[in-house]
């Protein structure tokens, strides 16, 4: 199967870029392709040009700016993943990276284009000639979810391996718009994207905070294969001790790849804060906590009766991510 | 992994380790996780492709050990027997009985991705 033929454009500017976008009637960035060209081949994606970020070096670079770490949104997953200063600031980024696709993959894939990818299901990312005598989902402008069949919306899940660490990290997406530059928390990027909501901005890159305030964190991804394998579930934790100011101690629980977006357990979080506010750890209670609010919050786990060991496996990792977490707190 | 093959005379014995590796590399997929699923809903298979039909890759493989016993095989070319296909039958019964002696479980189908929980963090 063949991508269809858009027109193609390298901008030498980013504005211009932005411009381009904004008149085009089914435009589409191009970054690595690596989410892209798939979904064109399969016809999944038409656009009607392809306006490449190539030569915008504004969008490659990596840089600590006092207590923030900036990262382009076109740096590649095979840099994140080896960088001296990401893997010593912020290691379970680079680890995130490390563990998408292969390595080819993250030598083209971006972290703009890992966090803007499509989301996925295995009833409509098939080719052209499978689906044509299935009726179309609400994915392809149907009314059925296959995955979900009592869902009134597509269901098609968010595998973003960056989105749950970074979310964790508050991290914020600098976007630019044309005119504009504005800082936008990943989350809510993360949800416009996810519902299909986000504008013409462009991601410029991403500010990562909590490099230099003590924090530690754990991701975790839960996959059948150990390369090229969209995970059952991932987990980004993100733990900043009380500071010398007062301000209290803070955690962040992120679990991907169960819901149309990145799920956030702030019930477990609190669960968390007051055990280690306590001084005692009561862990398995959290354990059995965090997998009910898990639940409770992802439809696929509650409702997809296809794959019994995806569920299973999804409410086994978030046990492993806090035992770890617990783990390196020495708790 | 270990795999000991008898395959007669041995004429490129580089190659004919590459056989028995290539063999444990489809018999450990076959095993774990390889599974072409066909779903009810749409009465279609939906593991199309190497993505959703998961055969194993490099980081996946274990430690191989192989070892090429010699014999003649007088009515093969040059006293060689057959390696490729024969080095991916005992693959999966192998691990099949190592599970079983580990868990007690009685398996009677594959992948055994199926059975267990058996992704592990990566």
């Amino acid at each position: 199967m063949e991508a269809n033929d858009p027109r193609y454009i390298l901008p030498e500017s980013i504005i211009s870029a932005v411009e381009i976008f904004s008149t085009e009637q089914t435009p589409a960035y191009l970054a690595g392709g690596t989410d892209l060209i798939p979904l064109q081949k399969s016809g999944l994606c038409r656009p009607s040009c392809l306006i490449d970020l190539e030569k915008f070096d504004e969008l490659k670079k990596i840089e600590t700016h006092e207590d923030v770490l900036f990262m382009g949104a076109m740096v590649d997953l095979a840099l994140v993943a080896e960088d001296e200063t990401i893997n010593r600031l912020l290691g379970p980024v680079a680890r995130a990276a490390r563990n998408v696709a292969s390595p080819q993959i993250r030598n083209m894939a971006t972290i703009g284009g890992n966090l803007l990818q499509e989301r996925r299901c295995l009833y409509f990312n098939q080719t052209e000639f499978w689906r044509q005598n299935v009726d179309p989902c609400h994915r392809l402008g149907g009314n059925c979810c296959y995955q979900i069949p009592k869902a009134g919306e597509c269901r098609a899940l968010y595998y973003s391996d960056l989105a749950p660490i970074l979310t964790a990290y508050e991290a914020r997406a600098l976007v630019f718009d044309g005119l504009n530059r504005t800082e936008v928390p990943i989350g809510e990027l993360i949800h416009g994207h996810c519902h299909g909501n986000l504008d013409k901005s462009l991601i410029i890159g991403i500010r990562v905070p909590h490099i230099n305030d003590g924090s530690s964190g754990i991701f975790m991804k839960y996959g059948v294969r150990h390369a090229i394998d969209f995970a059952f579930s991932n987990v980004g934790i993100r733990f900043t001790p009380e500071k010398d100011g007062g301000e209290p101690a803070s955690i962040a629980v992120v679990v991907g790849a169960v819901a149309i977006e990145p799920v956030r357990l702030e019930e477990t979080e609190n669960a968390v804060l007051m055990a280690l506010n306590g001084g005692k750890v009561d862990k398995e209670r959290i354990y059995a906590l965090a997998q009910k609010e898990l639940q409770s919050r992802s439809a696929m786990i509650r409702e997809f009766t296809v794959s019994l060991k995806g569920k299973q496996n999804a409410l086994l990792i978030i046990v492993d991510a806090l035992r770890a977490f617990f783990n390196a707190l020495g708790r | 992994m270990i795999e000991v093959a008898d395959v007669g005379t041995p004429i490129n014995t580089d190659i004919v380790t590459g056989q028995i590796e290539g063999g444990i590399a489809m018999g450990l997929g076959y095993a774990l996780m390889e599974d072409l699923e066909m779903d009810r809903r749409v009465s279609k298979p939906v593991t199309n492709d190497f993505l959703a039909c998961k055969i194993p890759s490099a980081v996946d493989m274990p430690e191989i050990h192989t070892h090429i016993v010699e014999s003649f095989e007088p009515s093969g070319p040059l006293g060689a027997k057959s390696v490729g296909e024969m080095t991916v039958i005992p693959v999966a019964p192998a691990i099949v009985n190592a599970v079983v002696a580990a868990t007690g479980e009685d398996i009677s189908r594959l992948p055994l991705s199926k059975y267990f929980n058996m992704g592990r963090p990566l």
